[in-house]
């Protein structure tokens, strides 16, 4: 086969799959330079990944290896979830504004369109789904074409995807994300966490709207890049690859129920950071 | 003796809870609140410090620590200003303009507190001006600068200019790191020192103040 090699990793519960595309991604991914490598630096390593969690909610859900504790990792959830940062996006009249070109959340729940909009697009899929559970059209997009195709810092998911199907008498909803490009070693993780969240947050809206139980269903996380970067190569190989000789999977690993209190009683002092955080 | 070592365990293993209730017993019990930082936080910290620069503990790991320690201090803190305690040092950190990132700040503020600095996060998206005043309000030892974007390390140049042009740059040494920062850059903006992680930002602030 030529050019970037298409892998697949699966795991039972978040941090295994992640743990899974990691080292599958570092045993026959293809060497790539790029421009975000130091000279001195490696390769990176790179391929398209498809990775499946086959049940998002099973605990240990947290791999400890995230640039992060659990209230960043929370503090990520609000992020993308209940757009707490979605004031930090950059106004794009001003080349001087360094905030952040997009936010997840705004992409998928404020989608606008000059003239348009906004759309969201969260709300439209669970709509869908309650109505037609098999419906194959429950899609939610981020990228804006007019403006993506020319910015310093385009957003790197692109797409949500989700169906329903009657498992034993219920509904289980599946979820695949698609990434343009992702980080597989600093990002992936917390982006997958997130995105299982949203899942779980979507089930529970589709469940309110259609009056029928809905349970969380496999998650499919598929990056068209996913990529190991040359200068993470020594952390990587030293703290995750050394990991996984020296320390078992528990210890590797946190509990989601573990921390979980944690990460609910930060939610005030997250908000009130969020609100004071790069007002212009 | 078996409590800074219970105290130095339940640091080590991020045991918040814990960490706190040895405190508070060990005080009840008459420990010197010095004594209990001395042998007890600070080396567990070191040791984190140290697990993690050898790549053998994960940033969780490191952050549930210094939570764990920051908590055990806590009921420390009037007992050590009635005696007059100093901290090893007093820092003043933010990440500079433009710039919203905080988790690498957080690791370092986290680190330093843990090795005995008074630190004072005065957050992100900093501009120049702020930092000036807040070298002029807390009079650190110490100003760390983070930046994680390769456009906003121009920004560290403009604080060191800023302390220059308010005739303050000498009362305070430069500490500058972030994932795009390199020692070069440091030496090319006249900065006092660098450091490419949040363990080796202590052992830098340390030598900085010729400790």
């Amino acid at each position: 086969m030529g050019g970037i090699p298409v892998l697949h990793a699966e795991g039972d519960c978040i941090a295994r799959g992640w743990e899974n595309s990691l080292i599958e991604l570092h045993r026959n991914g293809c060497d790539v330079r790029t421009q975000y490598d130091k000279p001195d630096d490696p390769p990176s390593k790179d391929c398209t990944m498809i990775l499946t969690i086959t049940d998002p909610l099973c605990e240990p859900m947290i791999h400890k290896d995230f640039p992060g504790g659990p209230e960043q990792l929370q503090e990520y959830v609000m992020e993308v979830c209940e757009g707490i940062k979605d004031h930090l996006i950059r106004n794009p009249e001003d080349p001087a504004d360094t905030r952040w070109e997009y936010t997840y959340h705004r992409r998928l729940f404020v989608y606008d369109i000059p003239g348009l909009g906004p759309f969201d697009q969260i709300e439209t899929m669970c709509r869908k789904l309650a109505e037609v559970p098999h419906t194959r059209r429950a899609q939610a997009v981020t990228w804006k074409v007019w403006e993506d195709n020319d910015c310093f810092d385009p957003p790197c998911l692109q797409s949500l995807w989700a169906r329903m199907l009657e498992e034993d008498g219920g509904w289980v909803l599946s979820l695949n994300a698609r990434f343009r490009s992702n980080d597989a070693y600093k990002a992936a993780f917390m982006n997958i966490f997130a995105l299982a969240q949203l899942q779980t947050k979507m089930g529970e809206r589709i469940s309110e709207i259609s009056g029928k139980a809905v349970r969380v269903g496999r998650y499919c996380h598929i990056a068209d890049s996913y990529h190991i970067y040359g200068s993470s190569f020594r952390e990587f190989e030293g703290r995750f690859l050394g990991a996984l000789q020296k320390r078992t999977f528990e210890q590797r690993t946190m509990r989601y129920e573990a921390v979980k209190g944690m990460m609910e009683a930060a939610r005030p002092a997250i908000l009130e950071k969020a609100s004071r955080t790069g007002r212009r | 003796m078996a409590e800074y070592q219970a105290l130095y365990d339940a640091i080590l293993n991020g045991d918040e809870a814990l960490a706190v209730q040895i405190t508070n017993e060990a005080l009840a019990r008459g420990a010197d609140p010095s004594e209990l930082i001395t042998r007890g936080m600070i080396p567990a910290m070191d040791e984190v410090g140290r697990l993690f620069e050898a790549q053998e503990f994960y940033v969780p790991e490191l952050l549930l620590a210094g939570r764990a320690m920051k908590a055990s201090l806590e009921p420390l803190r009037p007992l050590l200003a009635a005696s007059g305690a100093q901290p090893t040092g007093r820092v003043v950190l933010g990440t500079v303009k433009g710039d919203l990132h905080d988790i690498g700040k957080n690791l370092v503020g986290s680190m330093l507190e843990g090795a005995g600095f008074e630190v004072h996060d005065i957050g992100i998206d900093v501009p120049p001006a702020k930092f000036v005043d807040a070298v002029r309000s807390h009079t650190p030892h110490i100003l760390a600068l983070s930046a994680l974007l390769t456009v906003t390390m121009p920004e560290m140049k403009k604080v060191i200019e800023a302390l220059i042009q308010s005739g303050i740059r000498g009362q305070v040494k430069v500490l500058i790191g972030g994932a795009p920062v390199t020692r070069q850059f440091a030496d090319q903006i006249g900065a006092d020192g660098y450091g490419d992680n949040a363990s080796s930002a202590v052992t830098v602030a340390r030598s900085l103040l010729g400790q």
